[in-house]
């Protein structure tokens, strides 16, 4: 828990206080480790220019595939870090795919955490949605600013959220920042570079701030996953083959969704056999006998679809396109 | 496909594989291909496979499974199969075990790198099974690292911009490799694509009918998209193009006899100069091995003259 | 015993563990040859090919891929054993340590032999010290006729359901292995009456289970892996009360066996020394030759080394003034080796603690004298005389250390 006094928020970092702990929440390729590590890279820059600070970053990938949710904890200190454990109790949560569920994101919360969140939404707003309660909050639309800033296909909100990220430590200077930023992306060369940090200035410049503290926003605390005993484990660690994988509703990782024009669609199940994540017991693509006897497919199962569009690129008529996934996924 | 809805579906989804990954629609084709997709026992090497099925307490398959150690796949299926005898000898085997096929599915890396010696020592014991291979060049669940079946040239985190890369037999080749061994009563090269979408599950139903008699091998190209680096709906397209220009050859070895039979699925056009009828020249193509190449196969009744006109629109990125 | 259940054959170890793989009925055994522990391939392969041995013999191509198939062979719900040893089990590293996780009762029988480098064929328990932490069971014998009644015991407990751990039968190599010697095996009625007792391996998520099926050892996430690794601790927890029973039955109905420890001598003795293995047997001898000299000392044999049977040693060696352990392994840069090691905590929260000192002795199958037993029972009159090192004292080096 930290022990600071409550100001606006960290003005410095305390001698023989214990490390301010940071969790990034986003998916594979939306930049966050990269963020994280331009992070590192400021404390590298400060720690040469003669301050006394420590900081670490440590990745935690589940399976480790694109779309799936991945966590990067980071400590930020005055004193060297000794410690490496995945910290239990989170001063920072930087949320940077709020369809992440709520239940991973607010984990470690305590009451004085301060949430930063990608969204197109006020404050206010998505503090009501995600139930916050007395917190914090700054927004930023940071997914619609790198669009407009970086105009490439993936732009990555990271450097957009690292502006509005530097608002909470506003002892670090922009301008090293900024140099960190530049150290991190050089290599891609001056336009990719130029992009970022008016980015970055933009997500400084045109977050939102909101003092829940006192507000009527409720509460509700994550209820933890229940967990197996020992004694109920298998031997081997052995689970009875029921396909029980299905309840993993894998939708949430995409960030495109496919619309079935039923007009043009001949059932020819092409999109059927191309869809990895396709199974019968939870289809991506529904299906249902016609009166005339024959299967026919009669629209897209959401659940499971990740939104890799391989339906689109083998429907021979083109009855298939993509759109953007909203934050309000069905 | 019209009873695809009610199949017994032997590995379902929701599991943690990437957008865009082929192997699912790799390995569930060849389970449900056997000829009780229940009596099918499966070993798996360590790979993305493994680690997308099954995270405990939850596990995407519905048939018995099991993980072995990375490099074992040969040795274990010899085990279950040895296993699977001498209980049915003793009369031992428990009710419903009457067709019990043995199968083991492991990557690249798995097949012909670490574990070359194990497939190679599997197929020269002549023990009946399913020996499933899916070839995505690579060590994709560590991040993408050079394997026997990257490409010389190809760009891998340990030989990164193809730096110290050799040509490998075992790419295009690994079927040759494992044809040395007599006793193998069937192997194939196969592939996912628009083009031949049953290639695959035609080939697993061969091969399981073979795979009772000896050792079967199924060598599947699965592309990856993060490791190949391509927009993640192009997999089946990459099947196409990768059979029409011979890049992947399409084909199965049948044992007839004492002799390995080569049987070709598909003549890219680049070849047709080479093609008489009856041989291929050798070194064009992996069936040019001097032994006669017969066309008309199950998979395909006659060689396309011309190839279907699809479309191949991406929506996704705008381009064509 | 009213039946008379064996007859007499001469045998060596190997032989032993060979019959005794038939005896019990195993349906499998994936074999890789090394020696000194090859022999045992060749008798059950023979055995097979003479009908005698009744389940299959595969011939892998290395000690890995033969325990990959005793591996999968055991979650088939096959009785699985696999013979092998140094190098061989070294190679299949990945696999002895697998099988405690994955709960199989496979049976390796280890012909104890030396690890390289230098090369060296002859006995020493180098190659079994590694894996003492791998969660398998680990009985040592002392002669042939314990290879052949262990292995049984084995079979019995491993396949236990409140244990089903993997069991290292282990003997020395050449000493035990290739010395013939005259044993009891049993006959057609006591193997029919051990085949009843040890019963059908029912293996709970048999991957032969096609009504039941199981998805088994894959990824395990930090939320749930101490939780898989504690009920192996468990297993092994259970593991005395299992042996006990079952040496008890094979006692009462066989002939009698040892199962944790052996002690000669020891009521009365002020000094003892422990050892495991066939040096048992030259120790005991020369315990002998002292007590007839008035000496009042004692020798114990571990032979289940793990579970370490922590209660015994207290109660045998806890009111001992000194006490020496002969290890056939050693350790570099620790205080004590294995045996040594286990032996000293064992001893450490009593409220008087004897005197231990550490010995290294027959590493490479070289020869452990009875003079050289006769010096360390003076020594451990003396431990005042004791050097404080911090390492143990290894017997016989040329121009090496002073008992």
């Amino acid at each position: 828990m930290n022990q600071k006094a409550d100001i606006s928020y960290f003005d410095k970092l305390e001698p023989d206080s214990p490390p301010v702990t940071i969790v990034w929440h986003a998916r594979g390729n939306q930049g966050a480790v990269a963020a994280t590590e331009i992070l590192i890279i400021l404390f590298a820059l400060l720690i040469e220019m003669g301050f006394e600070f420590d900081g670490t970053s440590a990745p935690i990938f589940g399976a480790a595939k694109e779309g799936e949710p991945i966590r990067i904890y980071v400590r930020l200190s005055h004193d060297k870090i000794e410690v490496f454990y995945t910290p239990t109790s989170l001063d920072v949560i930087v949320i940077v795919d709020p369809t992440i569920s709520r239940n991973v994101t607010l984990q470690g919360a305590h009451k004085d955490t301060v949430f930063l969140i990608n969204t197109n939404k006020k404050p206010e707003e998505i503090a009501r949605e995600l139930k916050l309660g007395s917190k914090r909050i700054i927004t930023i639309d940071a997914t619609r600013i790198a669009k407009e800033e970086l105009k490439s296909k993936r732009s990555h909100p990271n450097t957009t959220i690292l502006g509005a990220f530097a608002r909470i430590f506003p002892f670090l200077p922009l301008e090293l920042i900024k140099k960190s930023i530049e150290t991190k992306l050089e290599e891609k060369g001056h336009k990719v570079l130029d992009a970022n940090l008016k980015a970055f200035e933009r997500g400084f410049a045109e977050a939102e701030e909101f003092d829940g503290r006192t507000s009527d926003i409720p509460l509700e605390e994550v209820v933890p996953a229940k967990k197996l005993a020992w004694y109920d484990i298998l031997p081997g660690a052995s689970i009875p083959a029921t396909g029980n994988f299905v309840v993993n509703k894998t939708g949430s990782w995409r960030t495109e969704r496919p619309i079935l024009d039923l007009e043009k669609c001949i059932s020819c199940m092409n999109c059927i056999q191309a869809c990895n994540d396709y199974s019968p017991d939870a289809p991506t693509i529904l299906t249902q006998y016609g009166k005339d006897g024959l299967l026919k497919v009669t629209g897209i199962g959401y659940d499971h679809c990740k939104g890799c569009a391989a339906c689109v690129t083998v429907c021979p008529n083109q009855a298939i396109h993509m759109v953007p996934e909203t934050e309000e996924r069905q | 496909m019209s009873d695809h809805a009610e199949k017994f579906c032997p590995l379902g989804n929701g599991q943690a594989a990437c957008a865009g990954c082929t192997i699912n629609q790799t390995i569930e084709p060849v389970v449900s291909a056997a000829p009780q997709p229940k009596q099918v026992i499966a070993v798996g090497a360590s790979g993305c496979s493994i680690v997308a099925q099954y995270i405990y307490p939850l596990t995407a398959w519905k048939i018995n499974f099991t993980h072995v150690i990375f490099e074992t796949t040969g040795g274990a299926m010899t085990g279950m199969e040895a296993a699977y005898k001498a209980l049915k000898n003793k009369g031992r085997l428990p009710p419903g075990a009457d067709d019990v096929r043995v199968l083991g599915i492991a990557g690249d890396g798995a097949t012909a790198d670490i574990g070359l010696g194990s497939l190679l020592g599997w197929c020269e014991r002549g023990d009946p099974g399913l020996y499933l291979c899916y070839d995505n060049n690579g060590y994709q669940n560590t991040g993408t690292q050079s394997s026997g079946t990257s490409p010389k040239g190809s760009h891998t985190t340990t030989t990164p911009h193809g730096y110290q890369t050799s040509p490998k037999a075992q790419g295009k080749d690994l079927i040759k490799l494992v044809l040395c061994q007599p006793a193998v009563t069937y192997a194939a090269m196969t592939t996912l694509s628009t083009l031949w979408p049953h290639d695959l599950e035609y080939k697993a139903e061969a091969a399981f009918e073979a795979a009772k008699h000896g050792p079967a091998f199924l060598h599947c190209i699965s592309p990856c998209p993060r490791g190949w680096g391509y927009p993640a709906d192009q997999a089946r397209i990459i099947g196409d193009i990768g059979i029409e220009t011979g890049v992947i050859p399409l084909y199965h070895v049948i044992k007839v006899g004492d002799e390995h039979i080569w049987y070709l699925d598909f003549l890219p056009e680049r070849y047709k100069e080479y093609w008489n009828g009856g041989e291929i020249q050798k070194d064009i193509h992996p069936i040019g091995n001097g032994s006669e190449a017969n066309c008309g196969s199950k998979t395909c009744s006659q060689i396309p003259q011309k190839l279907p006109d699809i479309k191949r629109t991406s929506t996704v990125n705008g381009k064509t | 015993m009213t039946e008379k259940y064996f007859v007499i054959k001469p045998g060596d170890g190997n032989m032993m563990a060979a019959q005794a793989i038939t005896d019990a009925d195993t349906d499998v055994v994936a074999v890789y040859q090394i020696t000194p522990s090859t022999q045992v391939s060749e008798i059950v392969a023979d055995m097979k090919r003479a009908g005698e041995f009744t389940g299959e013999v595969r011939v892998l191509h290395g000690e890995i891929e033969a325990y990959t198939a005793c591996y999968t062979a055991s979650q088939c719900g096959a009785r699985t054993a696999g013979p092998s040893c140094s190098q061989g089990l070294l190679y299949a590293s990945e696999l002895l340590h697998a099988m405690s996780g994955a709960r199989l009762p496979i049976v390796i029988l280890a012909a104890n032999r030396e690890v390289s480098a230098p090369v060296n064929i002859h006995a020493g328990h180098s190659d079994v010290m590694p894996f003492r932490d791998s969660g398998a069971v680990m009985l040592f014998a002392k002669n042939a006729q314990e290879v052949y009644d262990f292995t049984f015991l084995a079979f019995k407990v491993g396949e236990d359901k409140r244990i089903q751990l993997p069991v290292w039968v282990n003997y020395d190599g050449f000493e035990v292995s290739h010395t013939t010697v005259i044993n009891k095996v049993l006959n057609e009625a006591g193997i029919k009456k051990v085949r009843d007792w040890l019963g059908i391996y029912d293996r709970p998520c048999s991957m032969l289970n096609i009504e039941h099926p199981h998805s088994t050892g894959g990824l395990v996430l930090p939320n749930y892996f101490m939780e898989v690794k504690y009920a192996i601790l468990q297993a092994m927890q259970n593991v005395p009360k299992v042996m006990t029973e079952a040496a008890k039955f094979y006692s009462e109905n066989f002939w009698p066996v040892h199962s944790f420890v052996e002690g000669y001598e020891l009521e009365d003795a002020e000094y003892a020394i422990v050892t495991m293995g066939s040096r048992f047997g030259t120790v005991k001898e020369a315990v002998r030759l002292a007590r007839a000299n008035g000496e009042k000392v004692g020798a114990l044999r571990i032979i289940s080394f793990r579970p370490f049977p922590v209660e015994q040693i207290r109660t045998m060696l806890g009111n001992k003034k000194a006490v020496a352990v002969l290890d056939r392994s050693a350790v570099y840069g620790s205080a004590m080796p294995p045996l040594c090691g286990d032996i000293a905590s064992s001893l450490a929260n009593l409220p008087t603690v004897p005197r231990t000192r550490s010995f290294v002795d027959s590493m490479g199958g070289r020869v452990l004298t009875i003079e050289q037993v006769f010096k360390i029972i003076e020594s451990l009159k003396h431990p005042e005389k004791w050097e404080m090192d911090t390492r143990s004292t290894w017997i016989g080096v040329e121009k090496g250390d002073t008992i």
